[in-house]
């Protein structure tokens, strides 16, 4: 079995969850008549979704549920182009994310699910009626694929239930929202990733100071995973003994977030821009989202800057964010948006000066 | 044949090829009609007698070299005895007074001869003046070949104006009647032996005679077609079309050497030897043009099978130069039956081969003129790369089939293709390219294009001027199918045309395609004055240029942008340019208001691709307008190529691949708690510090116990997020381990100047891999022991496991051992009733034994050792 913290201390039954303990119990109960509607699951990252999921299938299903295997299915679009898309599945469910295929995710939606909804199950009396279809990644799920989604929920509701996995609804079509019981899992607070962290660090044998874990918490922004697995970092490069002031390594991309920010604050010119354009540059082909890119820059810039200006800036930064959703070249709308951060920065100091 | 024996000799023999390509196009019409080819043939010395239909005109061919030969046994007679009257002088003349006799009873079909007369008589005054250039040629000898090719040209130009005056002659005199006087004068200039336009054929005068009474024929045909025609809906264009090959517009050197090309392959196609010049050494003194000239006739030689080195000629051009025409007029010129296969015909590979072997193995039948085929494949740029592949192959390929046969067989293509395309640089070409004889077309002069246009006006009854003309051959770049449409134009509204008219109209003007980088250059820059053109000063432009240039500037950006049409990679461009460009010019508000345009000529790229609604593209280029008002400047920009964006979307296409390969490997109890945005998030950063502890590079024995602790972390970790290290030679040469799949280049930043990363040494890499590749295997072995262990334990329940261990070997004794026992299934029907057996078979409680006894039998043999299986973890 895994190591690695956060794998290894996953609770698997809703008993055994750190937090939101009162929501481990309902969801518990939703499955006491062995049947539940289709879920909506969303939440942050980091905050325990799939452990809730895999919990609920547990006690759906029992421990065959764990028994997992990854495979290849294979289809054909319309347009005869072969895509394959990898899949966990049990003997119960089948976990699937659609958006692997990018555009033709409503081809999986239509094929793959339909194909596994409609077998029935040959034997009710020993298992549940239905198969569970878990989608992950809902929100990143185009228009289209969503619209697939909420005829085939209807129609296979016999055959089988859907457990949808989003980190915000906002991008969730209505349409399926309201054919799911919606179910948000929040963040863990701060107290209790530092909880957590000790106590699985005490579990390993690992004494772990509380100041560092609190740090650690706030700075993995309540991410348990991220916190653990910071933690773990921490844990290694100690060299043996944890300090409470210890440096906490960040992830580069982050720093680098931050650097691109500081190079919008330190200098206004087009030199400055195209600095910021190769950061940029450097950040997207990593794959790191570019939404994720967007808010962490804001953050940044926010940051430093006062209430008039930090209004300016948010109003600004939601018009290219949205531009950006509904672009396809998101350096463009970053590099806008940066010039009018420089823009407006600029203007606030020269009317600073001239003030004085 | 003696080789040039002296220079008027050598003249001779050098300017025969060029008049031989000059008479076969006089030939053409013979050929045509069958009653000249009878009289043709009353030439043939009786040869043709015995020869079919089919070789007439290798017959022709014949006949001459035989004068030719002739002509050379007197080398010693002066010029003008060139025309001794050879023999069968007599026959030809009676020929030709037969006709004059047949004149008079003037019936339709003998309307013909009068008017073949009066041209004889024509020429017969004109070809003074040409006689009295060949004596200048003549005495300006000395001239080294270039020189001959210039005089060769100018004789066909020549030859060309003295055709279109017999035009316009002809067409005033159309139906007057010819008057016994002419007759007269024509009969007179016939005999005068030192009759200028014998001159010019000087090898077999009596040939050339009929042939322009041939020739004549057909120039006075054109303008009769033109008027019988004039009242159907015709394009101009193919009205005007040159139809021989004297009327052709296009550039001399460009048409010679194509000719020259097709003529090469007479030897296959024709059997008969083409004439082929020593090559030329290339001269640095000479002119450029004719060393340009120089060099592609020096690449005009045969093979050694006697096909040109080119099996292939590629004729590229801008639209509108007549690149077709000439094709279409030097391949009938050159005695071929032209097969066209343009854009507008099935291109896919299938229907491409049928056509090709088609046109290059099989003959006509039906068309009884007999003629080989010449394959003319139009717009060959358009066409799919498989089927150009095919073309390439087909030429080339086939010789070595053909070679290894041992002899010329079907498959070698024995029949000319000429291939036209607007663009020879396009990527499905590039095969071809480097097999084809590639011809460029240099633009048409507007001289005399305008020159033609006017002849065409005039036919037309189209009231111009030669100003006009020139205007408009200048305004449409010498394009000359759009500019008989732009005067076809002009003639439906049937008012004068002139020069302002010319450049008020908006038609003619066509997208001109620049390059990209000219594109861009256009926008990065601004001219400083604009200089109007020619004529513009009263038009109704006037005006509007007055009110500031930016609306110029505006229409010229768009029209460029417009003409150019990918607009995405030109505003890519512009993109990754404009830092450089414009680092000292304008505001970071006006950068804001530029950035805001490509947010939105994205916003409506996306929308257009998504939606599929390309009418909204037009509003694309107003962006680059734009742009152009805040990046320009008067300096010239250096622009460079933009790769940025490639590179980046490259780059992101790996780590993405990485990241999904590595995903596949993931152990699936993990898998499911991962993704693609997580992993590159949360997981992978701090996971590269977890995967890379400090460990002393030492032997693993020599660790202390957190340490191994520590390193077996490390390698489960590693198993479960499917990472190895794999061996890989550095760019140095040294061996190293690296990350599989490798996430460095995904959580790290080259532009971050990091704390040292603590990386492990290549002992410790080493046995972390070696370790990895162990406990992959050892997990195999446990997943599939778990089952076993599973069934060992079934096993045990069922036997007692004590009895057996306690005996010792020796001492067991072989046992009655059931065999694996049946599991009796219960049979039921369709409806799951169970099915009862008439006879009821009692299934024995013990099961079936086997009830002999067991026997076993030595073998002699090989085998020095106890063999024992093992498990591979036991070796481990």
């Amino acid at each position: 079995m895994s190591l690695l913290w956060c794998d290894k201390y996953r609770p698997k039954d809703f008993s055994k969850l750190d937090y939101h303990k009162d929501q481990g119990m309902a969801l518990k109960s939703l499955t006491k008549d062995g049947d539940f509607p289709h879920l909506l699951v969303y939440g942050p990252m980091g905050a325990g979704k799939k452990t809730r999921i895999m919990c609920l299938l547990r006690e759906l299903y029992g421990p065959g549920v764990e028994r997992l295997r990854s495979e290849v299915m294979n289809f054909t679009t319309p347009s005869n182009k072969k895509l394959e898309i990898s899949t966990v599945s049990s003997n119960y469910h089948l976990e699937v994310n659609p958006s692997d295929v990018g555009i033709y995710d409503r081809v999986v939606i239509m094929n793959i699910i339909k194909n596994v909804a409609q077998t029935q199950q040959l034997d009710v009396n020993g298992q549940k009626a239905f198969k569970i279809i878990v989608l992950t990644d809902v929100d990143s799920l185009t228009k289209d694929a969503q619209h697939a989604l909420r005829r085939t929920m209807e129609k296979y509701i016999a055959t089988c239930r859907l457990i949808l996995c989003a980190t915000s609804t906002s991008r969730v079509i209505p349409a399926v929202r309201s054919r799911c019981l919606c179910i948000r899992v929040p963040a863990p607070t701060t107290e209790e990733v530092v909880k957590i962290i000790v106590e699985t660090a005490s579990s390993e044998d690992v004494d772990f100071p509380k100041k560092l874990a609190e740090r650690i918490a706030v700075m993995s922004e309540r991410n348990l995973r991220r916190a653990l697995l910071m933690s773990e970092a921490c844990k290694v490069e100690s060299d043996g003994k944890l300090t409470p002031d210890q440096n906490i390594a960040e992830a580069d991309w982050l720093v680098m977030i931050r650097e691109t920010a500081r190079l919008i604050l330190a200098e206004q010119s087009i030199a400055q821009l195209k600095k910021v354009r190769e950061n940029l540059f450097e950040l997207i082909c990593r794959g790191i989202p570019s939404e994720i890119i967007f808010k962490y820059l804001l953050d940044q810039l926010l940051e430093q800057c006062q209430l008039g200006l930090a209004a300016e800036i948010l109003e600004n930064a939601a018009i290219y964010e949205h531009q950006m959703i509904r672009g396809n070249k998101e350096i463009f709308h970053f590099e806008a948006f940066v010039a009018k951060c420089m823009y407006l920065y600029q203007n606030v100091l020269e009317e600073m000066k001239c003030d004085f | 044949m003696s080789d040039y024996p002296n220079s008027d000799e050598e003249f001779d023999i050098q300017h025969q090829d060029e008049l031989e390509l000059l008479n076969d196009d006089f030939d053409e019409p013979i050929l045509n009609v069958g009653k000249n080819s009878k009289s043709r043939r009353s030439l043939d010395y009786g040869e043709s007698e015995n020869s079919s239909i089919i070789k007439t005109q290798s017959d022709l061919f014949s006949t001459q070299s035989q004068v030719n030969v002739r002509n050379e046994s007197t080398q010693d007679i002066s010029f003008n005895d060139d025309f001794q009257p050879i023999p069968d002088t007599e026959e030809s003349t009676s020929n030709s007074t037969r006709r004059i006799i047949s004149t008079p009873s003037s019936t339709q079909p003998n309307t013909e001869p009068p008017r073949k007369r009066t041209i004889e008589e024509l020429f017969g005054d004109i070809d003074d003046l040409l006689f009295e250039n060949e004596r200048k040629l003549k005495k300006s000898k000395p001239i080294n070949k270039y020189e001959e090719q210039l005089e060769m040209i100018e004789k066909i130009l020549e030859l060309r104006k003295l055709n279109q005056e017999n035009k316009d002659v002809l067409f005033r005199q159309k139906n007057s009647l010819i008057s016994s006087e002419e007759r007269n004068k024509m009969n007179l200039s016939w005999r005068v032996p030192s009759y200028p336009f014998i001159s010019i054929t000087r090898n077999d005068s009596e040939k050339i005679n009929t042939q322009y009474e041939e020739s004549t024929r057909s120039i006075e045909e054109t303008p009769m077609e033109i008027d019988r025609i004039e009242e159907d809906q015709n394009l101009w264009v193919d009205l005007y079309r040159p139809r021989r090959y004297l009327e052709l517009l296009s550039d001399e050197m460009t048409n010679r050497v194509l000719l020259k090309w097709l003529k090469l392959w007479d030897k296959v196609v024709f059997n008969r030897r083409p004439k082929i010049r020593p090559p030329k050494p290339v001269d640095g003194n000479q002119k450029n043009k004719f060393n340009y000239v120089n060099h592609l006739e020096n690449q005009l030689k045969l093979a050694d099978d006697g096909r040109p080195h080119y099996k292939v000629a590629l004729l590229c051009g801008r639209p509108g130069l007549g690149k077709t025409t000439l094709a279409h007029v030097v391949a009938r010129h050159a005695g071929y039956n032209v097969i066209e296969i343009n854009a507008s015909d099935d291109r896919s590979l299938e229907a491409f081969r049928t056509s090709l072997e088609n046109a290059t193995q099989m003959r006509s039948v039906i068309d009884k003129q007999n003629r080989p085929n010449c394959v003319v494949f139009d717009e060959i740029d358009g066409a799919p790369t498989q089927s150009i592949e095919f073309l390439t192959k087909f030429i080339v390929g086939t010789i070595t089939k053909g070679k290894k046969k041992g002899q010329v067989n079907a498959g070698v293509l024995k029949r000319p293709i000429i291939c036209i395309c607007n663009d020879a640089y396009v990527p499905a070409l590039r095969s071809l390219r480097q097999i084809a004889f590639i011809v460029n077309f240099p633009p048409t002069s507007s001289e005399r294009l305008s020159e033609r246009l006017m002849q065409i006006a005039k036919k037309q009854d189209l009231k111009t001027d030669l100003g006009a003309m020139l205007a408009l051959a200048e305004k449409s770049n010498n394009d000359i199918r759009s500019c008989l449409g732009v005067l076809h134009f002009f003639k439906a509204q049937k008012k004068r045309v002139t020069v302002s008219d010319v450049y008020k109209s908006s038609v003619g003007q066509k997208d001109m395609q620049q390059g990209l980088f000219s594109v861009w250059t256009d926008i990065f820059t601004r001219k400083k004055a604009k200089l109007k053109p020619l004529g513009m000063e009263h038009g109704v432009e006037d005006q509007q240029d007055c009110d500031g240039s930016s609306k110029m500037r505006m229409q010229k950006i768009q029209k460029v942008v417009q003409s150019f049409g990918d607009y995405e990679r030109l505003a890519q461009g512009v993109f990754e340019n404009f830092p450089e460009v414009n680092v000292q010019g304008s505001s970071l508000n006006g950068i804001c208001h530029a950035l805001d345009w490509f947010c939105y000529s994205d916003k409506l790229n996306q929308y257009i691709l998504s939606q599929q609604n390309y009418s909204l593209s037009s509003y694309l280029p107003y962006a680059f307008v734009v742009w152009h008002f805040r990046f320009s400047s008067f300096t010239f920009p250096t622009i460079k190529y933009p790769s940025k964006g490639y590179e980046v979307r490259q780059k992101l296409t790996n780590n993405l691949a990485t990241i999904k390969q590595l995903e596949k490997g993931i152990q699936p109890k993990i898998k499911i708690f991962v993704n693609p945005k997580n992993l590159i998030l949360d997981v992978l950063p701090p996971l590269s510090k977890i995967i890379t502890p400090l460990l002393r590079p030492v032997n693993f024995h020599l660790f202390t116990v957190e340490e191994k602790k520590t390193f077996y972390r490390v390698v489960e970790i590693m198993i479960d997020y499917n990472f190895n290290y794999i061996q890989e030679k550095n760019a140095v040469g040294f061996y190293d381990f690296n990350l599989d799949p490798d996430i460095t280049p995904i959580v790290t930043y080259p532009v971050l100047t990091t704390q040292n990363r603590t990386s492990i040494s290549y002992f410790v890499k080493q046995m972390i891999s070696r370790e990895v590749e162990l406990g992959k295997i050892r997990r195999l072995q446990v997943g599939s022991d778990v089952t076993e262990n599973e069934m060992k334990f079934v096993h045990k329940v069922e036997y007692s496991p004590q009895e057996d261990k306690q005996l010792p070997n020796h001492l067991q004794k072989l046992k009655v051992k059931s065999l694996r026992k049946v599991e009796t299934v219960v049979a039921k029907d369709f409806f799951g009733r169970i099915i009862t057996k008439t006879d009821d078979q009692e299934t024995d409680p013990k099961g079936p034994q086997i009830n002999e006894d067991i026997w076993f039998q030595y073998k002699e043999g090989f085998s020095n050792a106890v063999r024992k299986k093992i498990k591979i973890s036991s070796l481990m």
